[in-house]
C-alpha cells in the first residue's frame, strides 16, 4: 500500500504563499524571529480561537486548509504528534494554582493544556467521529504520527490527516538559558506547524511518501545509505536533503547532493520534521529543477534518527 | 495474525503486582483513602494512592536515592518489569508503547513552585518533564527496543498504546510489544479536576444515583503482546488473546461526552467487529465509570443502546484504585485479563442506588466460578476520545 501526500499546509517563520522555488527565500531564523500566520479567523470563528492555544490554533487552521484543498473530504483518522504539547497553558495553570489558593479555579488552562486537546479539537471543528490519535516522542513525535497514519491506510482508511505542532514560549527559553543549553540551540528554539492530508490514489497527489523510519543511529550517510537500500536506491538518487536538528547538533558528513540544514530557517522545536517534510513537499512542486527524490533527515537526538523520504509523483 | 496476552504487570493503591491487586479485588478492599503522601494538597483529598515513597519504590528497584526520576517512571518501571518477566525486548522486531498524561509533572509542580521564590537548585528536574522522556526512563529497564513511543489521549492514553500495539503485531509491523501506561498523583491534575468542579470529596461510587464526581488514583499497567512466532522463541505461555480494538471520537465537547454516549458507542461496536463477536459474547465488561455524572450517565446510556435488554455484568474497578488517568487503560486490561484467567468478576463499590436508566445494576457482590470467555475494557478521555478493547479467553 503506497502512501501519497494529496495536500500540505505550514504555520512557521517561512512564507510558503508563492509558488516558487522556495530555497531563494529563506532567511536564518537569527533573522526572522516570526511567524508567518494566516487570519485565523478567516478560518475560524473568533469565539472558538479564543479557547484555543497556540499549537491548537495553528494546527487547526493547518488542518483546514489541507483539507480545504482537497474538497473540504473528511478523514477517516485525525493523527497529530507534538514533543511538549500546549506547554503554555500547562504554564498557565501551574502559575494559577501556585497563586490561587481558593477552592474556585478557572479550568480553562487546564483543559487546553492536555497534549491531545489539537486533535480533539480538530475533530470537534469538522464533526469527525473517526480515530483520534497523540503521539508524543520526544523529536520523534511526528515521524511516529505520520506512521500511524500510513498504517489506517493500510488498514483501508482511504484518508488520514496528520500533523505536528509545538509551541515556544518565554519560560521555555528562560528554563534553555538556565540549563545552559548551547549556541546555536539556545538562540534557534521556536514555534511551528504542519498538517498533511494522505491518502492511496496517485492521482493528484503533490508527492509519494517512499519511506518513514526511524533508526538508531552514529553516522547519518551510513544510515541513510541503509534506508534508501530498502527502496533498492542510493545516495546518488538523490537530489536534495533536508536535514534538521532538535537539540543534538552532530557533525554532518559530506554527501552527494544539495543538503539544507532546514531548522536554521524554521527553528528548532521537537516536532520541526513536519515543517521539514512541508517544505520538501513544496521544494518538489515548485522548484526550477525537477527533483525526483527528496530526504527529510531529522536529528532527534544524538543517537535517534527520523528518515523520510519522498518521490515527485 | 493473532495478538496474545503472555505478560501483565500492575501497580495501583491496592498494591505491587498482579497477586496483591487480584486479592483486593476479590475481597472487596479498596484503595482509596486521604492522601497521605502528596505534599502541599490544600484540602484532605480522596486518593487512590500507592502506599510507598518515591525513596521506597527507588529501594525496591535498587535505583540510588539521589537519581532524579518522576513518580511515573518509578511506577511503571514496577509494572514493565512484572510483564516482561524473564523477556527482554530487543531490536527491530520488539517494541515498548506508554500511555501517560501526567510524564514528569510531579517534579516539574515542586520546582515550579520553588522557582516562583526565586529557588533553581532543583531545576535539573525539568528534563524530565516531557512524556517522551519518562517512557524512555522506563524503556531502559525493557532491554533495547527499536521502537519506543509514547501515546497521550487523556484518560484512554493506555487503552490506545494497547490498541496501536495490536495493530503493529497485526500488520506484521512487530513481533512483540509492551504496551499499556503509568501515570502518578499531581498537584496539577488533582487541582485540574477540581476545577472542573468533577472531584468527589468523598470515596467515588460510580454508577450510583447519587453519585458526586471521580478521585484520582495513580498506578502502572502493562501487557506484553506477542505473536505467534514470538512465541515460539520466548515460550512464554499465553494468558489470554487481545481479540479486539476500535477508537472513536465523541466529537461532542472538548471534556464533557455526548448525552447518549455516541463515542463509547462506536467504539465498542468497532471493537465487537474487530474481535469478529456480538454483544452477546461479552461475559463481564470493565466500565470506564469515572463517577462523574457525565461520563456515566453516557456510558450507562451508550450500553444500553449496545447490549438492549440483554443481561450483562458490569463494574468499575474505579472505585478501588481512584481515576488513574492515562494508566487506567492499562491497569484495567490487567484486571480484566485477571478476570479471565481466574474466571471470576469484580463487584462495584460504595454502590447503593440505581441510576434513572433501563439497564442493569451493576454486579456488587464478588462472582467466583463464572464462565468469562469475553472481557470488554472501556477507556474515554478528555477531547471525545473513546476506545474500546476486548480480551478473550484461551
Amino acid at each position: 500500500m503506497s502512501s501519497y501526500i494529496y495536500s500540505s499546509s505550514a504555520i512557521c517563520t517561512i512564507d510558503f504563499s508563492s509558488k516558487v522555488d522556495i530555497l531563494k527565500s529563506l532567511v536564518r531564523i537569527e533573522k526572522n524571529k516570526s511567524l508567518h500566520e494566516p487570519v485565523y479567523k478567516e478560518f475560524v470563528n473568533p469565539m472558538l480561537l479564543r479557547r484555543m492555544s497556540k499549537a491548537t490554533k495553528m494546527s487547526v487552521v493547518c488542518a483546514l486548509k489541507c483539507l480545504k484543498e482537497i474538497g473540504d473530504a473528511n478523514p477517516n483518522a485525525i493523527i497529530v504528534g507534538t514533543g511538549l504539547g500546549a506547554i503554555i497553558d500547562t504554564e498557565k495553570f501551574l502559575t494559577i494554582t501556585s497563586q490561587i489558593k481558593s477552592s474556585m479555579l478557572p479550568p480553562t488552562a487546564f483543559i487546553q493544556s492536555g497534549h491531545n486537546s489539537i486533535a480533539g479539537q480538530i475533530a470537534l471543528l469538522l464533526k469527525n467521529d473517526a480515530y483520534n490519535m497523540t503521539h508524543v516522542q520526544q523529536g520523534l513525535s511526528f515521524e511516529y504520527a505520520l506512521k500511524d497514519a500510513m498504517l489506517t491506510l493500510q488498514e483501508g482508511g482511504e484518508l488520514a490527516l496528520v500533523g505536528a505542532a509545538d509551541e515556544h514560549s518565554p519560560l521555555l527559553q528562560n528554563l534553555a538559558e538556565k540549563l545552559h543549553l548551547e549556541e546555536p540551540v539556545l538562540n534557534q528554539l521556536f514555534t511551528g506547524a504542519a498538517f498533511f492530508a494522505l491518502g492511496s490514489s496517485a492521482k493528484n497527489a503533490k508527492a509519494k511518501i517512499k519511506i518513514v523510519s526511524i533508526c538508531s543511529f552514529t553516522a547519518i550517510k551510513s544510515s541513510l545509505v541503509a534506508e534508501l537500500a530498502k527502496l533498492g536506491l542510493s545516495l546518488n538518487n538523490l537530489d536534495i536533503g533536508f536535514v534538521g536538528f532538535n537539540l543534538a547538533d552532530v557533525t554532518l558528513e559530506k554527501l552527494p547532493f544539495k543538503l539544507i540544514n532546514y531548522t536554521n530557517y524554521t527553528g528548532r522545536f521537537l516536532s520541526s520534521a513536519a515543517v521539514g517534510l512541508h517544505l520538501a513537499t513544496h521544494y518538489m512542486q515548485y522548484a526550477d529543477t525537477y527533483p525526483k527524490y527528496a530526504a527529510v533527515i531529522n536529528v532527534a537526538s544524538k543517537d535517534k534518527l527520523g528518515i523520510i523520504i519522498i518521490e515527485r509523483v | 495474525m493473532k495478538v496474545f496476552v503472555t505478560g501483565i504487570g500492575v501497580v495501583t493503591a491496592l498494591g505491587i503486582g498482579a497477586n496483591a491487586n487480584l486479592k483486593a479485588l476479590q475481597n472487596a478492599h479498596s484503595g482509596i483513602g486521604l492522601s497521605s503522601l502528596l505534599k502541599g494538597l490544600t484540602v484532605p483529598t480522596y486518593v487512590g494512592e500507592l502506599g510507598f515513597t518515591n525513596d521506597e519504590l527507588k529501594a525496591q528497584l535498587g535505583i540510588a536515592t539521589h537519581e532524579s526520576l518522576p513518580r511515573t517512571a518509578l511506577l511503571g518501571i514496577l509494572a514493565a518489569k512484572e510483564a516482561l518477566g524473564d523477556t527482554l525486548l530487543k531490536g527491530d522486531r520488539s517494541g515498548f508503547i506508554s500511555g501517560t498524561t501526567v510524564g514528569g509533572m510531579d517534579l516539574t509542580e515542586n520546582y515550579f513552585k520553588e522557582a516562583l521564590g526565586e529557588d533553581d537548585t532543583n531545576i535539573a528536574s525539568v528534563k524530565t518533564h516531557d512524556l517522551g522522556t519518562v517512557t524512555n526512563l522506563i524503556a531502559n529497564y525493557c532491554g533495547t527496543p527499536n521502537y519506543v513511543n509514547t501515546i497521550s489521549t487523556a484518560c484512554s492514553s493506555s487503552a490506545n498504546s494497547i490498541l496501536l500495539g495490536a495493530r503493529m503485531v497485526k500488520a506484521g509491523l512487530l513481533d512483540r510489544v509492551l504496551v499499556g501506561g503509568s501515570d502518578a498523583l499531581s498537584k496539577f491534575t488533582i487541582n485540574g479536576f477540581r476545577s472542573l468542579m468533577i472531584y468527589a470529596n468523598q470515596p467515588c461510587k460510580p454508577f450510583d444515583a447519587n453519585r458526586t464526581g471521580l478521585n484520582l488514583g495513580e498506578g502502572a499497567g502493562y501487557i506484553l503482546l506477542e505473536n505467534e512466532t514470538s512465541i515460539l522463541i520466548s515460550e512464554n505461555s499465553i494468558k489470554a488473546e487481545l481479540t479486539g480494538w476500535y477508537n472513536a471520537n465523541d466529537a461532542f465537547h472538548q471534556t464533557g461526552t455526548s448525552p447518549n454516549g455516541d463515542g463509547a458507542f462506536k467504539a465498542m461496536k468497532g471493537a465487537l467487529k474487530v474481535a469478529k463477536l456480538t454483544p452477546k459474547n461479552i461475559d463481564y465488561i470493565n466500565a470506564h465509570g469515572t463517577a462523574t455524572q457525565n461520563n456515566d450517565s453516557s456510558e450507562l446510556n451508550a450500553l444500553t443502546r449496545l447490549f438492549k435488554s440483554q443481561h450483562i455484568a458490569f463494574s468499575s474497578t474505579k472505585s478501588y484504585t481512584g481515576h488513574t488517568l492515562g494508566a487506567s487503560g492499562g491497569i484495567e486490561a490487567v484486571f480484566s485479563i485477571l478476570s479471565l484467567i481466574n474466571q471470576c468478576v469484580y463487584p462495584i463499590l460504595n454502590w447503593s442506588s440505581a441510576m434513572d436508566q433501563i439497564f442493569e445494576q451493576p454486579v456488587t457482590n464478588y462472582q467466583a466460578n463464572t464462565k468469562t470467555n469475553n472481557v470488554m475494557s472501556n477507556s474515554f478521555g478528555f477531547g471525545g476520545n473513546s476506545t474500546s478493547l476486548i480480551f478473550s479467553k484461551v
